[in-house]
């Protein structure tokens, strides 16, 4: 390669080149022929499955608390499973309202999303991504069942875009680039990198010629430099080691939109493959509210129209039916989870997996009296966590105890300090 | 950093509105405190916090200081606050606290507005981007696609404060600049290749005719497609790109045992026709008649990409098929329309210069060795001035503006520094380009506070009209310092909007201001709306499109977006209206009888498909919908501590009834008054756009209900449907002139008017009046006027 590709990397660039000792992903230490790592442990994982429509509470939540609880409606089919999960009731965001804006606010606490004035601040999946990401080749994987919205937003208040295609997924994850293309992204990457030094300083000069108010939306484009830069430096790490191999084959995509359940079940299969080849640790997953009928056996109106189900009846039979289906398939990724056996347990028990969604009752928008299932990870589960539904317990807290599941030494989240009540860890 | 600069903002705003005037606090205090203090407030506003700010930190709550005190003088204002029950005040009183109130609020926004301008930190949009890159490099891909959707704010992604940066995008974006400056190299590395290719229905038709297959059959000569439902039926393998552009496709086709009473309709999709790659994409309809007719469309293919056409009527015959295949003379004896095509020709275009032109844009007059892309290199005596030169040349272009030796000079010690390297010069160059695409001159409206300069105002013009960088002539205007003429400015916004680049002006416009982009959100369920179709949708879409362009051009006044005699219609949806007479499939200006029901944007299909849920409509939804898109009503969200109310429609029988017992309740019929009025006279309309006299008609289960779409408007006058609505509208034009201006400055600079605004809007609206309120004189006295002019 001609030297010209090289020269102008900086002194700081070569440094970090040289300086760092590069950790092989976690994956490495089940192939003994790859170097051993210096991660001994499995890894702590995170998952975040959000729903844009709710469930409804009364077919959700057990009437009894504590241990001993009837499985509800919904929990019925999934009893099995229930030692490996916690249901929790009364809880929401403190100060966040505002029905379906309040998405904004799921994964971040920040009633943001509330008022249309602010700006949101970073949500958990992207917090653990930021400071424990680094150790895979994605650092997070933001993924949605339709288009591009997410419940995950950067330091900078921004969204981060979702993946929708499950098949564009799997290329992402387990396909490799030609060797023709390897080069070429590198060249990429570096000169890259170098821009970024020189856009970085033309940003200075440019914010000392305009006012203060631009100067501060200037600033975000100038850390949207400094971060790019990082992950540049990362993404030139990881090219160089070829991707892991699967024997699933590439999925096809669920081309009915309203085929809400397909879509779950796909992209579930997905993030068990992600995790599996620890191709990303922290994943969200938002399943948006499709207007259209969910093909399933008794259902014949569009879901976001039985959400507002106006407590009519017929409407009211037609959402369980969808809603019992997406919470056994969310029970059928736990088992498959819970099949997949690793150094010290199974891929569950080092998976926190929450399902929950901005929406208590999406058919007057509420945001009070959120729906929570907290599975897997080292919870003491089997349990359902009743707080009090006309006062409401702030869910942040579980955030908390979240963080510091996947190993982040914090006691507050957003404006919330402190771990939630009665959920315990099995860790000593 | 953007939430902190957020917060000082605020911060800075709360300090100056802290020092409330005398007057305007003593009458808080007597009139409104009673109930608005404490943590039990009335709707959660506690004016303690303004009227003594120095005992409770006003940022210490979560509301915007200038958006409670705007609120809290308009709602006095309108008599709505304190209420009646609570207070009886003079108008002079009233008048009194409106006034010090206003004048306090305006001058603190002048004050800000003095220091920091009205807009901050613009950034342009990813269709802005997009025919950036493209016109500033002469090339044609579409680039846009690959970014991630925009936040609208305040109904516009041009909206600064709502505009997103964060690595992510930068990410894009630098994509997007590589496979643009890649696109612009092969360019002047390839000859164009603008190749005829003539299709005879034996190569359009599906090669073995015995064969059963999902492409076109040979029939007397032609190639054939009967109605059917099979997906991909009607793929034309033959046209399968094999590399990805532009092509201009010429159709010949005729229809095939047509209705009696009109032709057959059809669709043209694009997309690889395969169940791995299902993705189709819409391209165009046309309406195939007994006699044969040539049809002209472009579009972009990538590669491995063909085009697949059909009848796609849902009202037509459909034919079956077994096996998801469709043998030749299968379709014949089950007597259903079909479409013949005599002869396809297709060439690939490309849009914008030619080769020569993007070749000077990079490489001005050096001499190119082309041996392919990877040889591709340019031939100077002296690399560094013909790079210093190139360099400036294009900075020039990509900031808009001339670029001074400090600002340039950065960017060319990195190309130096290349060279030094024995770096080829054409592809330091590229690598010098691809910096200045990054920078945040490139990515950001450059504006100053207080007047704009020309530059700047050529940029908010071009991007306004055209959606991308100015043109050289604008740049010479601009340059010559007349652009802060206000003749120069209507003259140069005439020539604008008559040139191609102005073409989509109202229709970029209308997709954000009426959510046009927005109709396909739901999908009408196709067991209720049995004749909707991608044809009807596609058509109401260009009848509100052909309806505005018409508004624009002939300075039609903007109440037509309430109430009209005429409308734009093809065949297909005159026949979904139940209009007779209408005939062709282009799209006509149609006088309409009042029998109709029809008139007016807010009786498009269009409107009525994206106002609704694709189920059942909503009065509110609607009625929020049209107040504050067209009637200027700022509906806010409904207070902090007023609860969720949840409709028991067990007990209730009809819409109706469901919202009086909504309305039962005081602080939500404050603002339902409002908002329930146009959503109630619309009620005759279903979700898939079409006049109904009754609910649940045609449905098994529910027994029928008459639909009443009387109600009263927030003044008390009474409407018994939409025509006597629409009447009491039209007859008070001003209310719709300041809602058009008002989204047309804030489409245009980025930012709303703000609260001291108000009178320039008046203005705005005074000088349209001499026109009936004409939507073209309204645009044209909104970029003369000193919102459009300043930071």
């Amino acid at each position: 390669m001609a030297n010209y590709l090289f020269h102008q990397l900086d002194r700081r660039t070569l440094l970090r080149g040289t300086g760092v000792t590069l950790s092989l992903p976690w994956l490495a230490a089940m192939q003994p022929a790859i170097a051993a790592s210096n991660e001994t442990q499995s890894p702590k994982r995170f998952v975040a499955m959000t729903l844009g429509l709710g469930l409804v509470g009364d077919n959700l939540n057990p009437i009894q608390a504590g241990r001993g609880y009837q499985p509800s409606r919904y929990l019925q089919p999934v009893d099995d499973m229930r030692d490996h999960f916690t249901v929790i009731s009364g809880t929401s965001l403190p100060g966040v309202n505002g029905g379906h804006r309040a998405e904004a606010s799921l994964l971040t606490a920040n009633p943001a999303g509330s008022s249309s004035r602010a700006r949101n601040s970073v949500s958990i999946d992207q917090l653990m991504a930021k400071h424990l990401g680094d150790n895979t080749r994605y650092p997070s994987l933001v993924l949605s069942s339709n288009g591009s919205s997410s419940p995950s937003y950067t330091d900078s208040g921004a969204m981060v875009p979702a993946e929708d295609s499950p098949s564009r997924l799997f290329s992402r994850l387990f396909v490799n680039e030609s060797h023709a293309d390897q080069i070429r992204q590198a060249e990429r990457v570096q000169h890259g990198r170098t821009i970024m030094d020189l856009v970085g300083d033309d940003a200075k000069s440019l914010a000392r010629q305009l006012g203060a108010g631009d100067r501060q939306r200037l600033d975000s484009y100038m850390t949207s430099v400094r971060d790019l830069e990082r992950r540049m430096a990362e993404s030139e790490k990881w090219a160089r080691l070829p991707k892991p191999k699967v024997s699933a084959p590439k999925p096809v995509d669920v081309r009915n939109g309203a085929d809400f359940i397909g879509q779950q079940k796909l992209m579930n299969d997905m993030i068990r493959l992600a995790l599996q080849t620890d191709s990303s640790r922290f994943i969200t997953y938002h399943l948006g509210g499709s207007g259209g009928v969910v093909p399933l056996a008794g259902v014949e109106q569009g879901y976001h129209g039985l959400s507002h189900h106006g407590l009519d009846e017929s409407k009211l039979d037609q959402l369980a039916i969808v809603e019992q289906e997406i919470i056994c398939t969310w029970a059928q990724f736990l088992r498959e989870l819970n099949e997949i056996s690793e150094p010290g347990g199974t891929l569950l028990d080092h998976t926190s997996v929450l399902l929950t969604s901005n929406l208590g009752n999406a058919s007057n928008h509420s945001n009070q009296n959120m729906p929570v299932l907290l599975a897997g990870g080292s919870f003491r589960h089997g349990q359902h966590l009743a707080f009090d539904r006309n006062n409401n317990y702030a869910l942040p807290k579980l955030y908390v105890n979240l963080l510091q599941e996947v190993g982040l030494e914090t006691d507050k989240f957003y404006s919330t300090t402190g771990t939630m009540n009665g959920l315990e860890s099995t860790r000593a | 950093m953007l939430a902190m600069g957020c917060v000082c903002l605020s911060a800075a705003a709360a300090d100056n509105l802290a020092n409330v005037p005398a007057g305007a606090a003593k009458f808080l205090q007597a009139n409104c405190c009673d109930c608005h203090q404490g943590d039990h407030a009335e709707a959660g506003l506690d004016l303690t916090e303004f009227v003594e700010p120095a005992n409770t930190s006003v940022t210490s709550s979560n509301r915007d200081p200038l958006a409670t005190w705007v609120r809290c003088i308009d709602r006095v204002a309108a008599g709505e606050m304190p209420p009646p029950d609570a207070a009886e005040l003079s108008a002079r009183e009233v008048n009194q606290f409106v006034t010090t109130a206003s004048t306090w609020i305006g001058s603190h926004e002048t004050a800000l507005a003095a220091e920091l301008g009205r807009v901050q930190g613009r950034r342009l949009t990813n269709l802005q981007l997009e025919r950036t890159l493209q016109d500033l490099l002469g090339i044609d891909i579409p680039l846009a696609r690959d970014f991630s959707d925009e936040p609208r704010s305040v109904g516009f992604n041009t909206v600064a404060d709502g505009q997103a940066m964060s690595h992510f995008q930068l990410e894009q974006h630098l994509a997007a600049v590589d496979r643009a400056l890649g696109e612009a190299f092969r360019r002047v590395s390839q000859q164009d290749d603008e190749s005829i290719v003539e299709l005879s229905p034996r190569r359009i038709a599906r090669q073995r005719q015995n064969s059963r297959t999902r492409e076109p059959e040979i029939r007397d000569g032609l190639a054939v497609v009967w109605s059917g439902r099979l997906i991909f039926y009607g793929r034309i393998p033959a046209t399968t790109a094999d590399e990805p552009g532009w092509f201009r496709f010429n159709v010949t086709a005729s229809a095939l045992k047509p209705p009696a009473d009109h032709g057959v309709w059809c669709t043209v999709t694009r997309g690889r026709c395969i169940s791995s790659s299902p993705l189709l994409v819409p391209v165009s309809e046309f309406e195939a008649t007994e006699i044969p007719q040539t049809w002209t469309f472009e579009t972009w293919l990538d590669a491995e990409e063909m085009i697949e056409i059909r009848p796609n009527d849902l009202t037509l015959g459909q034919a079956k098929f077994a096996g998801g295949q469709v043998g030749t003379g299968e379709g014949e004896d089950q007597d259903v329309p079909g479409v013949a095509m005599h002869e396809i020709t297709l060439q690939r275009v490309h849009h914008g210069p030619t080769r020569d032109v993007i070749q000077q844009i990079l490489f001005g007059d050096l001499k190119v060795n082309r041996n392919g892309l990877a040889k591709l290199d340019v031939i100077a005596a002296d690399a560094k001035p013909a790079a210093t030169k190139l360099m400036t040349a294009f900075a020039t272009r990509a900031f808009r503006r001339p670029v001074t030796e400090t600002e340039i000079e950065p960017y060319l010690r990195s190309v130096f520094s290349s060279l030094d390297h024995d770096m080829p010069l054409a592809l330091a160059l590229r690598d010098g380009y691809r910096s200045l695409l990054l920078s945040p001159r490139f990515l950001y409206f450059q504006e100053s506070a207080g007047q704009l300069d020309d530059y700047s105002i050529a940029s908010r013009l071009s991007y306004l009209l055209c959606n991308s960088m100015p043109d050289d002539s604008l740049l010479q205007v601009a340059a010559a310092r007349q652009l802060t003429d206000r003749k120069v400015i209507a003259a140069e916004t005439s020539r604008l909007l008559a040139s191609p680049r102005g073409q989509d002006f109202v229709k970029l416009f209308a997709d954000q201001w009426l959510d046009l982009r927005d109709i396909d959100f739901t999908e009408p369920d196709p067991r209720q709306f049995r004749d909707f179709d991608r044809i009807v949708q596609e058509s109401m879409l260009d009848e509100t499109v052909a309806f505005l362009d018409n508004m624009l051009v002939e300075n039609r006044s903007v109440t037509e977006l309430i109430g009209s005699d005429y409308t734009f219609l093809n065949s297909r949806l005159a026949r979904y209206y139940g209009i007779g007479g209408v005939e062709g499939d282009a799209m006509r200006l149609v006088k309409l009888d009042p029998s109709s029901r029809r008139g007016g944007v807010i009786t498009q299909g269009a409107i009525l498909k994206i106002t609704a849920n694709g189920t059942t409509t909503s009065p509110v939804l609607r009625g929020v919908w049209v107040g504050e898109r067209l009637l200027g009503e700022h509906v806010p969200p409904p207070p902090q501590n007023v609860p969720a109310i949840e409709p028991d429609i067990r007990g209730a029988v009809s819409i109706r009834e469901m919202l009086a017992k909504h309305r039962d309740h005081d602080e939500c019929a404050v603002c339902h008054v409002k908002i329930d009025p146009p959503g109630f006279a619309l009620e005759n309309y279903d979700p898939a756009g079409k006049w109904r006299d009754r609910y649940g008609e045609g449905g098994k289960r529910a027994k029928p209900i008459e639909i009443d779409a009387s109600y009263q408007l927030s003044d008390g006058r009474e409407f018994d449907d939409v025509d006597e609505f629409r009447r009491l509208i039209v007859a008070n034009p001003q209310p719709i002139a300041a809602c058009v201006a008002e989204k047309l400055v804030t489409y245009a600079t980025g930012a709303p008017p703000r609260f001291s605004d108000r009178d320039e809007i008046q203005r705005i609206v005074e000088k349209s009046a001499d026109s009936d309120f004409g939507f073209r004189t309204i645009l044209q006295q909104v970029v003369q006027s000193p919102v459009f002019l300043t930071k």
